[in-house]
């Protein structure tokens, strides 16, 4: 068991000044509440330390946010030299302009970009440039996607109004006979497709597109005048260097960047096509300390490192060996764990375990290795993880692996 | 399903629910159809058909610790069913100041678990909020006790409670670490966040639908007026 202390000291201070102590996806219920630690200390490379002391093998990477590793000396030298100059001023600085200069030449489709700091900034802000193009209200989206924490979208339960969702509708993932008659039921009133590059809910398992689905998707939204957005947020950088829809053979009309673009300074990214100018220069678009030139510089680094360090391809392999290691290692103890979805940003499954019971429980004797295993959310690889952390985490594993089988007989005998 | 109450007579409706439920869960050998309550077309709520009946406004009145007197033409025809049925409710009442063993404790649960029931039930966003779950179960119940209870959805009644077995797969559970931590929920005290993450309340399964159930409840607890 690990030492907690210092995590429920400031939990406790929090709860007297913050609702809830810790909120939204990082909120204590949301995970492994007395298992997981609260605060972090510090994390380097692949790996972090908590408020308590404890070390952690890093599967998470601040919840994507990280793609090249925490504290990666390429970043944090661009980070502490634009310090020097400054972060926010009046004018935006020139990083915004070579960053975007960047993103047109890096992603196929793009013809220009813009910048916010989070990826629901950005879905929100595409949903109104599609709907200031087409002149329509609706929007599709695929049932249980997340695309931020706007009104429309956001998978909490207070503070809406009816309004609020009255021109959202849902399809099941790769359902195009569901996606075919909302376009029909709503024909020339929809202004939007948005969509994940597969689909990664929470507390479910990962889905990819049937190999069929996004040409048809392209299809579609095309002989329908819609615009389909790729939200890449979580995926970008993870599956493609010049994005996800490079993986999956399609083109969107606009998609958004978030997460690992900054590799932990907080920037997002939208970009477009022609076509779509003109709407994105019309719908306005600000915020406080959006022209952060030390955010930017943290992405154009990230994104030259992408590229010169094939990071695409290396986190896909990475992850491929880990998934395939570890799918082996709970077979041979007979848990019938699957690595779902994308082998850079897999989500764990174990079959028959619709109520995640037993993911939970598998997490929790990982949790006591050390493992920062995520039972309800995908994990992600990060390219700082090196054979030697893959090995020592597989052998942590295997430890936490046969703690809960013999939990698991436990159990069985007793009833 | 329960028959359409309008929504702002509801937190009445789930109240006397509760206490309902909370009766029956504490004595359980009673006849409880003499306690069982029904609400009036326009305003009033009764309690065994004759005898003891409430104003709206009155009712409320008791249920916040003020001064309130039944319907006295009807409390005067029907004198000992009246008295049994408002014995009864004081006792309710007062589990809510203390109380303790696991009988007690179940009922106090079951009480506060029904208001929450209700609402599931009829109240229009919650109700919206647990359409997809229909075909879910959820355990409540308190550590190394006997208190274990079953939430479900029964197509003809809607979201329902009884007493579980402990056996049988369940969609998500909330398990109080102690009678105390269970009284205090019952009582809307107890901070869900910080409980949750100091281990006095551990969740399982399903947590999409735990939150669910959980922002109910924080609905009910706003509007449904406690016994004090």
């Amino acid at each position: 068991m690990m030492i907690r202390k210092q995590s429920e000291e400031w939990f406790d201070r929090a709860c007297s000044v913050i609702p809830g102590g810790i909120y939204g996806h990082v909120s204590p219920g949301s995970s492994l509440p007395t298992n997981f630690p609260f605060y972090c200390q510090s994390a380097r490379g692949a790996s972090f330390v908590d408020v308590d002391g404890n070390e952690w093998m890093d599967f998470m990477c601040g919840f994507g946010a990280v793609l090249h590793g925490y504290l990666n000396p390429r970043i944090e030298e661009a980070v502490t030299e634009q310090k020097t100059k400054g972060a926010i001023f009046n004018q935006p600085s020139t990083q915004m302009v070579e960053l975007a200069e960047l993103l047109v030449e890096r992603v196929d489709f793009a013809d220009w970009a813009v910048f916010a700091k989070n990826g629901s900034d950005l879905t929100s802000w595409a949903l109104r440039v599609a709907r200031e193009k087409t002149g329509r209200e609706y929007v599709i989206k695929a049932r249980g996607s997340y695309h931020g924490v706007d009104s429309w979208c956001d998978p909490g339960l207070g503070g809406r109004i009816s309004s609020d969702r009255s021109h959202i509708l849902e399809f099941s993932w790769n359902n195009l006979d569901q996606l075919n008659s909302l376009i029909s039921d709503k024909l020339d009133q929809v202004a939007a497709i948005i969509l994940t590059p597969y689909h990664h809910a929470s507390f479910a398992q990962s889905e990819l597109p049937d190999p069929d689905f996004w040409n048809q998707v392209r299809k579609l939204a095309h002989r329908h005048g819609i615009a389909l957005i790729l939200d890449d947020v979580r995926c970008g950088g993870r599956l493609h260097l010049g994005g996800s829809h490079r993986y999956f053979g399609f083109s969107p009309d606009l998609a958004i960047y978030s997460k690992a673009l900054g590799n932990g300074y907080a920037i997002s990214a939208c970009v477009g096509s022609n076509e779509y100018r003109l709407p994105a220069a019309d719908v306005f678009l600000t915020g406080s300390c959006w022209n952060d030139a030390v955010a930017m510089s943290a992405a154009i680094e990230s994104l030259k490192i992408s590229a010169d360090d094939h990071v695409a391809e290396s986190v896909l392999k990475k992850g491929k060996q880990f998934c395939s290691q570890i799918e082996a290692l709970a077979r041979s103890r007979q848990i019938p764990l699957q690595m779902t979805g994308i082998p850079s940003m897999p989500y764990p499954w174990i079959e028959g375990d619709e109520n995640l019971y037993q993911i939970q429980a598998l997490c929790k004797c990982c949790a006591s290795q050390g493992l920062y295993f995520h039972p309800h959310h995908n994990w992600f690889i990060s390219n700082a993880i090196s054979e030697e952390d893959i090995a020592t985490s597989l052998k942590r594993a295997g430890v936490a692996f046969d703690q809960f089988a013999e939990m698991s007989l436990n159990f069985e005998s007793n009833g | 399903m329960s028959d359409p109450v309008p929504v702002e007579r509801l937190k009445i409706w789930a109240a006397a629910q509760s206490i309902y439920r909370t009766m029956e869960f504490l004595f359980p050998d009673a006849p409880l159809k003499k306690i069982k309550p029904s609400l009036l077309a326009t305003d009033g709520i009764s309690f065994g058909g004759c005898g003891l009946l409430f104003s709206d406004c009155s009712f409320l009145r008791a249920l916040s610790g003020g001064f309130a007197l039944p319907d006295l033409k009807r409390f005067l025809c029907h004198p000992v069913h009246s008295v049994e049925c408002l014995r009864r409710l004081i006792r309710v009442k007062s589990l809510h100041g203390l109380c303790s063993g696991a009988r007690e404790i179940r009922a106090l649960l079951a009480g506060s678990i029904e208001a929450i029931l209700t609402y599931a039930n009829l109240h229009p966003y919650s109700k919206a909020l647990l359409s997809v779950d229909q075909h879910s179960t959820i355990r409540i119940g308190v550590i190394n006790t006997p208190v274990n209870l079953l939430v479900y959805f029964d197509p003809v009644g809607g979201w329902k409670l009884r007493q579980d077995s402990a056996k049988e797969p369940v969609t998500c559970s909330l398990e109080f670490k102690s009678d105390q931590v269970a009284r205090l929920a019952s009582g809307g005290q107890l901070d869900p966040w910080r409980a949750v993450a100091d281990g006095s309340l551990i969740i399982g399964g399903q947590v999409p639908l735990v939150e669910k159930f959980g922002y109910i409840s924080r609905i009910v607890q706003r509007e449904v007026p406690q016994p004090r």
